[in-house]
């Protein structure tokens, strides 16, 4: 069952249209993330999200140098388009 | 030409871009062209104060490669509709 | 003729005038190219022509900058060794090899030229240059072997014309001499001319083409002393290439400069390219390059267009030529910068036409094949919106309407769906259906005693309620399938894991894919008239359907897994999308099977087996991973209302009592009934089978659709419908308070008992969402008031005599909203009302 299953994909953007319509998880460059349900994509990893939640990271940093805890700020979007030259990675959300 | 077509539907919507350098500008969409460039009207920034330099631009032509994200409205998106044309489009980039 | 004679003598010093030598001419061809050769054969008339546009070309050298080169590089990539070879006085010290080149060069890109606009009048210019542009890379990279080809173009091209092209040249001159009158500014005379010298000794690029020339000019003579005031190497050169020209060429030395001249005004008229005169010097050096690669370099250091003429007042005096000639020059010169002049200012100017050949260059790029394949989303997006319009009459103006501006409900994220507009739909559409039948019913009931309410349902099996005899064995006879198939399974004992969720996901978006192609398919219809065409297309969308059916898996065995491979499918959001889509391409039977299926598997599906928890009344006590849990299950069920329910109603309405009858059966004998009614959709499908069934029984309206339903329903039928309904309630009775959600949340928060206690923690939203919900299972609570004999409403009213009666009082009670009130009094009196009772006879 397995193999007929994998049959049909043959590259990896296969992998990413099973996400369709589905929520994904999406890793940003610039320290950010964001998760929403898949509704386009193309094959520059342009991609459309809706109910989408964002979060960026920080890392500060105290006056000596020292790195404090990270901490992340979060946005909520209904419906976003993310440009593809910033995505690192899409995988399915954590279900 | 699947984005493409996407952000067709969306002239003379109100949306949001969000550049790489962390300026957002909301306006109508006036024209979208291949390479996602966009024509905004009636614009306004997000955070004025930051970038006053914009205060007194109305319209503004943003160059696709500098955008982060677009920002819409969920009512203005058809998802199954896109859904449908994401997989009529990744089945014609395969054959 | 013999004038034009003279004038050939005075060729040579245009040349030199030209003295931008080859890249300079190249720019002509470039440009000019448009009305070439046509123009220059008219003869008399075409030279007025000719001149205006050499002067044009000149104009064009004069607007070319050095500075601006690089981008061209950029753009149309490094040229640049090629471009050596066409400089022949740039570069001397490529001289020894140059020879043969620059022969072929002066020649060959012009003759390439040539050759390819010759075909112009019938093909698109723009498409040439557009090839130009994208071929442009490649091209540069083998100019030598382009050029050979080129070559021998050029000269057959010329060849025959040779002669003409004495003559021709000749004609000109007097008509040059006329000229200054056509042209419109003879003003800049001689002055310019004289000025030429001195700038040509500072780009050694020109002074060496106008060393050429007039080495071709004097011949070996005469290349002596025009070497002396110019840079030696580059005379050498020159000198070699007249050499081997003549050398080539029988005819006198002269002729390859007669053919230069002539092929470059040819060239010339016909380049000027419609919308370029205007346009901007970066556009006409894109142009240009994209049109002649190799020359594209060579032209950049002509810059100056009084450049060149310094070399050829140089020259002239070397040949030799009468003085009447040079006047002549002169003359011609004058009006050349003149035209110039007057073109200059419009340098960096966009004509229409050069906006025109942009948009056909942008429109070229986007068009395709099929604008519907790639352009699919805008084009039906905005196909159904102008539908949407049109149904809704919308006045909203010409403009572009918002989209859905209909569909006023935002979506918020996924706590907006929650209370969203799925939940509401659907309960309009239970209370709609419920609302009909109590209607039905009470206009039964007007003649019936209320208070006994007295077979008000028809016949009534007078079994005893509390000990009901089994009727689960009940065979209906439509289901042979799953019988045998979940015989099947315990004979051969077929287990299988269940589906992963990646084999889920694959199985669905070849479901996916196949739905799109027979939805396509189905739109490509034949004309009605074509009855072969229509065949064939009916058997492809059979084909198609198979294929489908096999895919959904609902074949299956029943216990093959856990959850069966079907309700694996219509688990996920997505699964539960293509539902509605999927089913309208079935044919009823399959749909059936479909159904069946669906009810037998029931507590598989994840609503149901994973409903979400009832709400607490602090959130903030939930964790986010509960939050997020919760908010999803709420969207799969709310999804799954919107998506699958509508669907199985449509199934169920065109079902006869006897299958209604067997699914209630199924869904009584493989599941725990109260388990599953205590879900939102468990309720929507009782409800659902419940309501047709009474319709049935009443027959109030007959469904034309299907003829199986009669006036008059089987008495087996009834029969076998009481016996199911009977156990089927049995079975629910002792949970029936428990479906209400208000109750199970209170029973969550306080314990048993405690939804006496009117705990109103939540908040005005959440509780007439809690309100629609309750609403939802009173609906469900009448249908069965309806359905159920006598004894057996009298056992319903016991059963929720006390949520009835706190529903009533939470309505009374001052505290509660208005709107809270009245959705609570409406609620209990959908169910009220089923017996023929009112909230308002309750004290």
């Amino acid at each position: 069952m397995d193999d007929a299953t994998t049959a049909g994909i043959s590259e990896p953007l296969d992998l990413v249209k099973l996400s369709l319509g589905e929520r994904v998880f999406i890793k940003l460059r610039g320290d950010r993330t964001v998760t929403g349900v898949l509704h386009a994509y193309d094959a520059h990893m342009n991609v459309v999200l809706s109910q989408v939640e964002e979060t960026i990271h920080f890392v500060d940093v105290t006056e000596d140098g020292q790195p404090l805890p990270p901490r992340a700020e979060r946005r909520n979007v209904e419906m976003l388009f993310v440009r593809g030259d910033g995505v690192i990675l899409i995988s399915p959300a954590q279900q | 030409m699947l984005i493409f077509s996407f952000f067709k539907t969306l002239t003379d919507q109100v949306i949001t871009v969000e550049l790489k350098n962390d300026l957002s500008i909301t306006g109508t969409l006036k024209s979208v062209d291949q390479f996602l460039n966009i024509r905004l009207d009636n614009i306004s920034v997000e955070d004025p104060e930051r970038h006053p330099h914009m205060m007194a631009v109305k319209n503004t032509f943003i160059r696709g490669s500098v955008v982060r994200y677009v920002r819409m409205s969920a009512k203005s998106v058809d998802t199954t509709l896109l859904e449908d044309a994401t997989r009529r489009e990744a089945k014609e980039g395969k054959k | 003729m013999s004038g034009f004679f003279g004038f050939d003598a005075a060729l040579p010093e245009r040349r030199p005038g030209q003295g931008g030598g080859d890249s300079t001419r190249q720019q002509f061809s470039g440009f000019q190219a448009s009305n070439a050769d046509e123009t220059f054969a008219l003869s008399g008339a075409g030279e007025e022509e000719d001149l205006a546009v050499y002067t044009w070309g000149e104009g064009m050298g004069g607007g070319l900058l050095e500075g601006g080169d690089e981008l061209n590089d950029e753009t149309f990539g490094d040229v640049g060794e090629i471009n050596n070879d066409f400089q022949f006085s740039s570069q001397p010290a490529q001289q020894p090899a140059k020879p043969s080149y620059t022969q072929s060069s002066g020649r060959g890109p012009i003759a390439s030229t040539q050759s390819r606009y010759k075909p112009k009048p019938v093909a698109d210019p723009f498409a040439f240059s557009e090839d130009d542009f994208y071929s442009s890379r490649p091209s540069t990279k083998k100019p030598v072997a382009n050029k050979a080809p080129s070559r021998p173009k050029a000269q057959t091209g010329h060849s025959g014309s040779v002669e003409n092209l004495w003559n021709k040249p000749a004609a000109p001159s007097p008509a040059w001499g006329t000229a200054p009158s056509s042209l419109t500014k003879p003003t800049p005379p001689p002055a310019s001319y004289s000025s030429y010298p001195s700038q040509s000794s500072g780009p050694p690029g020109h002074i060496k083409t106008l060393e050429e020339i007039e080495a071709e000019m004097s011949q070996l003579d005469v290349t002596g002393p025009s070497a002396q005031t110019l840079p030696s190497q580059p005379k050498v050169l020159s000198l070699e290439e007249v050499e081997k020209q003549m050398m080539e060429s029988l005819e006198p030395p002269r002729q390859p400069t007669p053919q230069q001249f002539a092929a470059l005004p040819r060239e010339a008229t016909p380049s000027t390219v419609p919308g370029l005169p205007g346009s901007g010097y970066a556009n006409q050096q894109a142009l240009l390059d994209s049109m002649f690669p190799e020359l594209g370099k060579a032209a950049l250091p002509l810059q100056h267009p009084g450049s060149f003429p310094p070399g050829a007042e140089g020259i002239p005096p070397p040949a030799g030529p009468s003085p009447e000639e040079i006047a002549r020059m002169e003359a011609i010169h004058k009006r050349i910068s003149a035209k110039i002049e007057s073109m200059a200012q419009h340098n960096n100017l966009m004509g229409s036409s050069d906006k025109d050949f942009i948009t056909r260059i942008q429109l070229s790029q986007l068009a395709t094949a099929d604008p519907y394949t790639s352009d699919f989303y805008a084009q039906v997006f905005s196909a159904l919106k102008r539908s949407r319009m049109a149904a809704e009459g919308q006045g909203d103006g010409p403009t572009v309407v918002p989209v859905a501006a209909g569909l006023g409900l935002g979506v918020g994220g996924p706590v907006g769906n929650r209370f969203g507009k799925m939940g509401s739909n659907t309960m309009q559409k239970l209370s709609t259906q419920v609302k009909k039948l109590v209607e039905n019913r009470a206009q039964h009931q007007k003649v019936m005693n209320t208070a006994a309410l007295q077979g008000a349902l028809g016949r009534v099996t007078r079994g005893n309620a509390a000990a009901p005899r089994p009727v689960l064995a009940i065979p209906t006879s439509n289901k042979p399938e799953h019988r045998a198939a979940s015989h099947l399974n315990e004979q051969t004992g077929i287990h299988r894991a269940a589906l992963t969720r990646k084999q889920i996901m694959f199985a669905l978006e070849e479901l996916y894919d196949a739905v799109l192609e027979l939805e396509q398919m189905r739109r490509e219809a034949p004309p009605p008239t074509a009855m072969q065409e229509i065949e064939v297309w009916h058997a492809r969308c059979q084909t198609k359907v198979d294929i489908i059916w096999r895919r959904l898996m609902v074949m299956e065995p029943l216990d093959v897994s856990n959850p069966h491979p079907f309700i694996a499918l219509i688990n996920p959001v997505k699964g539960q999308r293509l539902f509605p889509r999927l089913l309208r391409h079935l044919p009823h039977n399959q749909s059936i099977t479909m159904l069946s299926l669906l009810i037998a598997t029931y507590p598989q599906l994840d609503v149901v087996a994973r409903a979400p928890p009832p709400p607490v009344a602090d959130a903030s006590l939930l964790t986010k991973a509960d939050r997020l849990d919760r908010a999803k299950r709420e969207a799969e069920t709310d999804n799954f209302l919107h998506c699958i329910i509508p669907g199985v109603d449509m199934i169920i309405n065109r079902c006869g009592l006897g299958l209604v009858a067997g699914m209630l059966a199924i869904s009584a004998q493989r599941s725990e009934v109260w388990k599953v009614a205590a879900t939102r959709p468990g309720v929507a499908l009782y409800t659902a089978l419940l309501s047709k069934a009474q319709s049935l029984i009443r027959a109030p309206a007959p469904d034309p659709m299907n003829p199986q339903q009669n006036q008059s329903p089987d008495p087996a039928e009834v029969e076998q419908w009481t016996k199911t309904f009977t156990y089927f309630l049995h079975v629910l009775l002792p949970h029936l308070p428990e479906l209400f959600p208000s109750s199970v949340a209170q029973k969550a928060a306080f314990g048993p008992g405690a939804y006496l206690l009117g705990g109103d923690a939540i908040g005005e939203r959440e509780a007439v969402e809690m309100e629609r919900r309750e609403a939802e299972v009173w609906g469900f609570a009448a249908a069965l008031a309806v359905n159920a004999a006598e004894e057996e409403q009298t056992t319903l009213v016991a059963a929720l005599r006390e949520k009835i009666l706190h529903t009533v009082q939470a309505a009374r009670n001052p505290a509660t909203g208005p709107i809270r009130s009245e959705i609570k009094l409406r609620n209990v009196n959908m169910f009220l009302n089923g017996l023929g009772l009112d909230a308002a006879m309750i004290e």
